[in-house]
């Protein structure tokens, strides 16, 4: 018996507007509570569009999606910030905050339209920065922060909405190995913690290296949704990045490199 | 209690302080003090003093506070530091109202405020609009390009009634529009246009938590509950309320929008929770400086809207000057 999903989607579609296909075309598929899952796929696969329909800033051409049992068009704006949190691909920040004044605003969800953060939202956005490891840059400016502490201060951000549901978009994409390393290793804490998380990657071994399981993802279609080991063989990533692909068990984890003979299989992605 | 709330602590007194003496500065009976032993003993210094003087250093006060917390909330709202009430068509547009309603609608007080609002509104749309239609430039440039030139139509619409308004009549209010001032200001203007900039700046300053929240990108502000069109459209209807009455009574009074949420940023940092009332301390602050000198140095008059824009441009530059001096900090 598989464990409730936090995330059901049915048939799920979504086209931009004046675009001719569909961004999304009949999604239909469970994301477990508990777990880590990844999304992988390539460049205009239909990942982000659908953290964003998960998330409400979309609002999907047909189909439904249910959060933790419950249609997500029943919960209000600021239970969805209690339920789920989001760290977006990139954080613009144009004012300079400092790290605790902006890991704070994560709070919102608990706060009244008038009100300011209480002393106890400010316990929570220091344990916040302290999971992930950051209380030390708490009065530090959040535009002078290095690419990999913003990304870690934007999860502690997230963290502080105390989400069951945590969305990640492309959470490693600009971040040097070390720091890869340190927010794949807070992802995986959290999910110890009792949060569902899921998030998008363009990197297999990223999804191999944390998720348990994986949703391959191809011109707005899922390719395969299964546990990571089943997930990520070399067939399944040869047609989702149309190129020869070799998986290999390295120290008891899989790693995933396009074939030798890549270049002279190589033909247009024009997809199916 | 850290360094950044210190300096609310001191701007209040030292506002409270230049509205004291200010009560003393001007030209009766000689030019610059009037020695408050004078208030006893002359009766029409006293005149000076509480009906001429006190209407119209409150006033100046509420104008600076409008302005100055005006411009710490669109700049917040756009996530741009380089826009104010007067870059966006806000203090234009509601010169075009005003000049109109002086026109077309036989002028009275009432009448300007409401279209004054109306067109500072319109100004705003318009400006707001075209910076997501024009295509060159990321977010920060569209939006002062489409400010510029809604408020340069606004002046051109302002210049064309200027032609056809009675000289005599009407176009001393239409001029007087164009370049700001505040020497015409009665306990009775104070009174029309106090309801309006209290409901607005109220508005603002119960939810300057939320401009921190509405200052991220859509997307994350939306992923922590945060009900985004709704709560921009609230403040910025209440931004453009207080703005566009103190206009109706000071004309356009340019500059102030834009240097003093940068200063208050720099004193205060930038959570709105203390850089906002920061601002509206520093706005009156600065626009009752103005305001003295423009009523003091000279005989005649110094239009308040030439005086904010020569300190206002000067205090700009540096600011943007030494800026490159903090990017490491």
């Amino acid at each position: 018996m598989s464990p409730p999903a936090m995330v059901a989607l049915h048939d799920l579609w979504y086209a931009y507007n004046g675009s001719k296909t569909a961004a999304l075309q009949g999604l239909t598929l469970e994301v477990p509570a508990g777990s880590v899952t990844a999304i992988l796929g390539p460049n205009g696969s239909g990942k982000t569009t659908l953290l964003h329909l998960i998330l409400g800033l979309l609002t999907p051409t047909r189909g439904t999606i249910e959060l933790a049992g419950r249609p997500q068009t029943a919960y209000s704006r600021r239970e969805l910030g209690r339920l789920l949190a989001l760290v977006p691909q990139k954080e613009h920040l144009t004012f300079n905050f400092t790290v605790l004044e902006y890991v704070l605003l994560g709070r919102a969800p608990y706060l009244q339209l008038l009100e300011t953060p209480r002393p106890t939202d400010r316990q929570a956005a220091l344990e916040a920065l302290r999971t992930v490891g950051a209380e030390a840059l708490q009065e530090r400016g959040v535009t002078a922060l290095s690419g990999g502490e913003q990304q870690l201060v934007t999860l502690a951000r997230a963290l502080a909405q105390q989400p069951r549901l945590l969305l990640l978009d492309e959470p490693t994409a600009h971040l040097d190995l070390g720091n890869q390393a340190r927010v794949l290793e807070v992802m995986r804490r959290l999910c110890a913690g009792g949060v569902t998380v899921l998030f998008t990657t363009h990197d297999p071994n990223a999804a191999a290296a944390v998720a348990d399981h994986v949703i391959l993802m191809r011109q707005g279609r899922v390719l395969a949704a299964a546990p990571t080991a089943a997930a990520l063989t070399a067939e399944n990533l040869r047609v989702t990045y149309n190129v020869p692909v070799e998986v290999a068990q390295v120290g008891g984890r899989l790693i995933a490199l396009p074939s030798q003979e890549a270049h002279r299989h190589a033909q247009p992605d024009d997809g199916e | 209690m850290n360094g950044s709330s210190r300096s609310l602590l001191w701007l209040s007194p030292l506002l409270l302080l230049a509205v004291v003496l200010s009560l003393f500065l001007g030209r009766y009976p000689a030019p610059y003090w009037t020695s408050p032993a004078m208030l006893s003993e002359d009766p029409l210094a006293r005149q000076v003093l509480l009906n001429l003087r006190l209407p119209r250093i409150l006033t100046a006060c509420l104008l600076g506070m409008a302005l100055g917390a005006g411009g710490m909330v669109l700049q917040m709202l756009f996530r741009n530091p380089l826009v104010e009430p007067g870059f966006l068509g806000v203090s234009q547009g509601a010169a075009f109202g005003a000049a109109s309603a002086i026109l077309f609608l036989g002028g009275g007080p009432l009448v300007i405020e409401a279209a004054a609002a109306l067109c500072a509104g319109l100004g705003l749309a318009l400006s707001y609009g075209l910076a997501q239609a024009i295509r060159y430039g990321g977010w920060v440039l569209r939006l002062v390009l489409a400010g510029i030139a809604v408020s340069a139509l606004f002046s051109a619409g302002v210049g064309i009634l200027k032609t056809v308004a009675d000289p005599l009549a009407q176009l001393p209010g239409i001029l007087f529009w164009t370049m700001g001032g505040l020497w015409r200001v009665t306990w009775s203007d104070l009174c029309t246009l106090l309801p309006a900039v209290i409901v607005g700046l109220t508005v603002v300053y119960l939810m300057r938590w939320r401009l921190n929240l509405l200052a991220l990108s859509d997307e994350t502000a939306l992923s922590v509950g945060v009900a985004v069109g709704r709560e921009r459209g609230l403040l910025l209807a209440a931004a453009v309320l207080a703005v566009a009455t103190v206009v109706a009574v000071a004309g356009v009074v340019g500059w102030v929008g834009l240097i003093v949420p940068h200063i208050a940023r720099r004193l205060s940092g930038a959570d709105a929770r203390r850089a906002l009332p920061t601002a509206m301390l520093l706005g009156a602050g600065f626009t009752l400086l103005c305001d003295d000198m423009a009523r003091t140095l000279v005989a005649g008059e110094i239009p308040l809207g030439i005086l904010t824009a020569l300190f206002g441009a000067v205090l700009f530059l540096g600011l943007m000057i030494s800026r490159r001096t903090r990017l490491q900090r």
